[in-house]
C-alpha cells in the first residue's frame, strides 16, 4: 500500500476522531438523511409487497361488484340473485358469486354469544374468493333451501373452545335457525375480500332467501373473461345493472385498476419521500461542510507545514477530501443500520415480511460518499489553494 | 543533476540568486524588502544569514525555499532556473532539493516521530515499508531513534528539533534550509544542535543555510553573512563571544 493513502485514511481518522462532538454533529445529520431515506423506501417497497401479494392471491382477474346508497331517498341498493347471475350472459364475465349478508349472534353453550356475520352465498363463491375448505365440504348447488352451513376458521375454534370434537355433522343455532354444520374452512388473510370469511357463516343463497330479513344482492364477486380488458368490463357490468335496474349505483372495482392506483401513489410516494431525503441529506451535507471548513481553517499551519516539505496542491485536496467521504461514509453506514433498525422494527409492528432492500442499502452508501465528495470539494479546494507562507504563519 | 564532486574538486554551485527582488503592494504603497540580493551557494557551504528583524530575511527564507517567488531576478537551483515552473513542479523540487528546519519546529501533532520525518517521502509516492525503514534509520542517524513511536507533545524541544532535522534530510535534499532554528531552545540544546549541524556539514558534506540572529550561532558557520535594508553582503566574522543566545526580537 502506498503511504500516501494509508496516511491519508489514518489522518481522516485521527483528525475527525480530534473534533469529536463537531464530527458526531455532522455525523448525525448525514445519518438521520439517510436512515430515513433507507427506512422509508424499504418500508414503502414492502408495504407495497405486502398488498399486492394480498391482491395477487386472490387473481387479478376478479372484479368486486358492490351496490351503493342511491338517490336521495337513502337505502341500499339491491339485485336479485336471478340479477346479479345474470351478469355471466355478458361476454366479458366468466363467473360470478353474488352474496347476501345478514349480522347475527349465535349461541355456544354455557358461553356468551357471539357476533358472526351469515353469508348467503353460491356454489361458486369458494372458488372466486379463493377458500379452503379443513374437512368437510363447500356448499353445493344441491344444498338448494336446505340448512346446512360451512363455517369460518374463528368460528369453529369458539366452538372446539366449548368441546366439540367433530364439528361436520354438528348442529349450530344462529339467528334462530339451526344449521348442519358441512365443513369447516381453512383460515384465511382477510386480503382485498370485502368480508373476513374467518368469523362468517356460509349457507346456502337460496336458504339465505327464505330467513335473511334482508336477502337482497349488495355484492358480487365474479371472474373476468380471459383477455378481457378490465376497464371494459368494469363498464360492460356497470352498464348492464343500470339496464335492468334504471338509477343503481354500481361500484365496479378489479384488482388490476386497484394496483394501478396503487402504482400511481407508490410513485408519488416516492417522489415525497425523495424530497424529504434530499432536505435532509443538504442539511446534513452543510453541516459536513461546515465541519471541513473549521478543519481547513484549524489546520492551516499544518497545510503550510505539509507544503513546505513538498505536498502538491492536489495532495493536499485529496487529503481533506478523503477526510469529508471518510465523515459522510461513517454517517452513511450508521444511518444505513439505523434505517435497517427503523424497518425492522416497523416490520415487527405490522407484521409485515421482514427484507433488506439491497437497492436502498446501495443508494444510502452511494449518496453518503457522493455527499462526502460533494460537500468536503469547496473545503478541500479552499484548503489547496492557500498560500504557503501564508498558511505556515498560522491563524 | 550534479553528480556529488570528487575529493579535492572545485566544490559546484547548487544556487544561485541573481538580482532578487521582491516587493510587496499594500494598498497604493509598494514596499520593497529586497533589493537586488546576490547570492551563491556551494555544496558543502554552511552558510549564516543575519540580520535585525524586518530586512527581510524571512523574505529571502521563503524564496530560498521555493514557498514564494522573487518579484525580479532570477533564482537558479542546480542550475534550472525556477521563475518558470508552475506550483506542481515546486512542489515536487521542494520535497526533493530542499530539507526545512523552522523556529517552531513545525511538527504535525497527531504523528509519531518516525510518521513525522516520514512526510516528505510519503509525497514522493514511497511504499509505507520504505519510507517507515527510511525514517526510522534517519532518527537513528540524529541520536533520537529510542523516541521513534513518540508524538510530539511528549518530546522536549531539543527532541522536537532533532526530530524536524531528521525530517528535513530525510529526503536527501541538496540544501538545509534552517529558520531560526535555535530561536526555541536554551543555550545548552542550541549548542548540541549546531553541533549536529556541524557534525552532518563535516561528514557528509550537508549544504546548509542557517538564519539566525543569534551571533553565537553564526559564528559556527564556515559564510557568514548578513542582510540589511533587502540587500546581502559577505559579514566579518564577529570577534567577541558570548553573545547570549535567542536574543527576542
Amino acid at each position: 500500500m502506498l503511504a500516501l493513502a494509508q496516511a491519508n485514511l489514518k489522518e481522516a481518522a485521527s483528525s475527525l476522531l480530534a473534533a469529536k462532538q463537531r464530527t458526531l454533529l455532522a455525523l448525525v445529520g448525514i445519518a438521520i438523511g439517510i436512515g430515513s431515506v433507507i427506512a422509508m423506501i424499504s418500508v414503502g417497497v414492502i408495504a407495497r409487497d405486502e398488498a399486492l401479494r394480498q391482491f395477487q392471491e386472490l387473481g387479478t382477474d376478479i372484479l368486486t361488484i358492490t351496490f351503493q346508497h342511491s338517490g336521495p331517498a337513502g337505502g341500499l341498493s339491491a339485485v336479485t340473485p336471478d340479477e346479479a347471475l345474470g351478469v355471466t350472459r355478458l361476454a366479458a364475465i366468466a363467473a360470478a358469486a353474488p352474496y347476501a349478508v345478514s349480522y347475527a349472534q349465535f349461541a355456544l353453550p354455557g358461553r356468551e354469544a357471539k357476533d358472526v356475520m351469515l353469508l348467503g352465498a353460491t356454489a361458486t363463491l369458494p372458488d372466486l374468493n379463493k377458500l379452503k375448505i379443513e374437512t368437510g365440504r363447500h356448499i353445493s348447488d344441491l344444498d338448494l333451501r336446505r340448512y346446512f352451513c360451512v363455517i369460518g376458521s374463528e368460528v369453529a375454534a369458539a366452538l372446539r373452545a366449548t368441546g366439540i370434537q367433530r364439528l361436520v355433522g354438528e348442529a349450530i343455532e344462529v339467528a334462530g335457525s339451526v344449521y348442519t354444520i358441512v365443513g369447516v374452512l381453512r383460515r384465511t388473510p382477510k386480503g382485498m375480500r370485502d368480508f373476513d370469511v374467518n368469523h362468517s357463516i356460509i349457507v346456502p343463497l337460496s336458504t339465505a332467501q327464505r330467513v335473511f330479513r334482508q336477502p337482497e344482492i349488495h355484492s358480487i364477486t365474479a371472474r373476468l373473461s380471459p383477455g378481457t380488458y378490465h376497464v371494459t368490463a368494469e363498464l360492460k357490468v356497470g352498464d348492464y345493472f343500470r339496464r335492468i335496474s334504471p338509477g343503481i349505483e354500481v361500484r365496479v372495482r378489479s384488482a388490476e385498476h386497484l394496483i394501478e392506483q396503487m402504482h400511481k401513489q407508490m410513485r408519488l410516494f416516492a417522489l415525497l419521500l425523495g424530497s424529504v431525503g434530499g432536505i435532509s441529506l443538504l442539511v446534513g451535507g452543510i453541516g459536513v461542510m461546515n465541519v471541513m471548513l473549521v478543519s481547513v481553517s484549524e489546520r492551516r499551519r499544518e497545510i503550510g507545514i505539509r507544503r513546505a516539505l513538498g505536498a502538491r496542491r492536489m495532495d493536499i485536496q485529496s487529503q481533506f477530501l478523503i477526510e469529508s467521504v471518510v465523515l459522510s461514509l461513517a454517517a452513511g453506514v450508521i444511518g444505513v443500520g439505523a434505517g435497517v433498525g427503523v424497518t425492522w422494527a416497523i416490520c415487527q409492528f405490522t407484521d409485515w415480511a421482514f427484507r433488506i432492500s439491497m437497492l436502498a442499502v446501495g443508494l444510502g452508501v452511494g449518496v453518503a460518499s457522493a455527499a462526502g465528495v460533494f460537500f468536503g470539494f469547496y473545503p478541500a479546494y479552499r484548503a489547496a489553494r492557500l498560500d504557503p507562507v501564508t498558511a505556515l504563519r498560522g491563524s | 543533476m550534479d553528480q556529488k564532486d570528487n575529493e579535492g574538486q572545485e566544490a559546484s554551485v547548487i544556487l544561485s540568486l541573481v538580482d532578487v527582488r521582491k516587493s510587496y503592494a499594500t494598498g497604493p504603497v509598494v514596499a520593497e524588502i529586497l533589493r537586488g540580493v546576490r547570492l551563491d551557494v556551494y555544496r558543502g557551504d554552511l552558510l549564516s544569514i543575519m540580520g535585525p528583524s524586518g530586512c527581510g530575511k524571512s523574505t529571502l527564507m521563503n524564496i530560498l525555499g521555493l514557498l514564494d517567488q522573487p518579484t525580479s531576478g532570477s533564482f537558479f537551483l542546480n542550475g534550472r532556473e525556477i521563475g518558470a515552473m508552475d506550483d506542481d513542479e515546486l512542489s515536487a523540487l521542494r520535497n526533493a532539493s530542499i530539507g526545512f528546519v523552522f523556529q517552531s519546529f513545525h511538527l504535525l501533532p497527531r504523528l509519531t516521530a518516525w510518521e513525522n520525518v516520514a512526510v516528505p517521502l510519503v509525497y514522493r509516492g514511497l511504499a509505507s515499508a520504505t519510507a517507515q525503514r527510511r525514517a526510522l534509520k534517519q532518527l537513528d542517524k540524529v541520536g533520537i531513534g529510542a523516541r521513534a513511536n513518540h508524538r510530539p507533545d511528549q518530546l522536549s524541544g531539543g527532541q522536537r528539533q532533532r526530530v524536524a532535522i531528521a525530517r528535513a534530510l530525510v529526503g536527501e535534499p541538496d540544501i538545509l534550509l534552517a529558520d531560526e532554528p535555535t530561536g526555541a531552545l536554551d543555550a545548552e540544546t542550541s549548542d548540541e544542535i549546531m553541533q549536529l549541524f556541524a557534525r552532518l556539514n563535516a561528514e557528509e558534506r550537508l549544504t546548509g543555510i542557517i538564519i539566525t540572529h543569534d551571533r553565537e550561532v553564526a559564528r559556527q558557520c564556515a559564510r557568514r553573512t548578513r542582510i540589511s535594508d533587502g540587500v546581502l553582503s559577505e559579514a566579518e566574522p564577529p570577534r567577541g563571544a558570548g553573545h547570549a543566545p535567542g536574543t527576542g526580537d
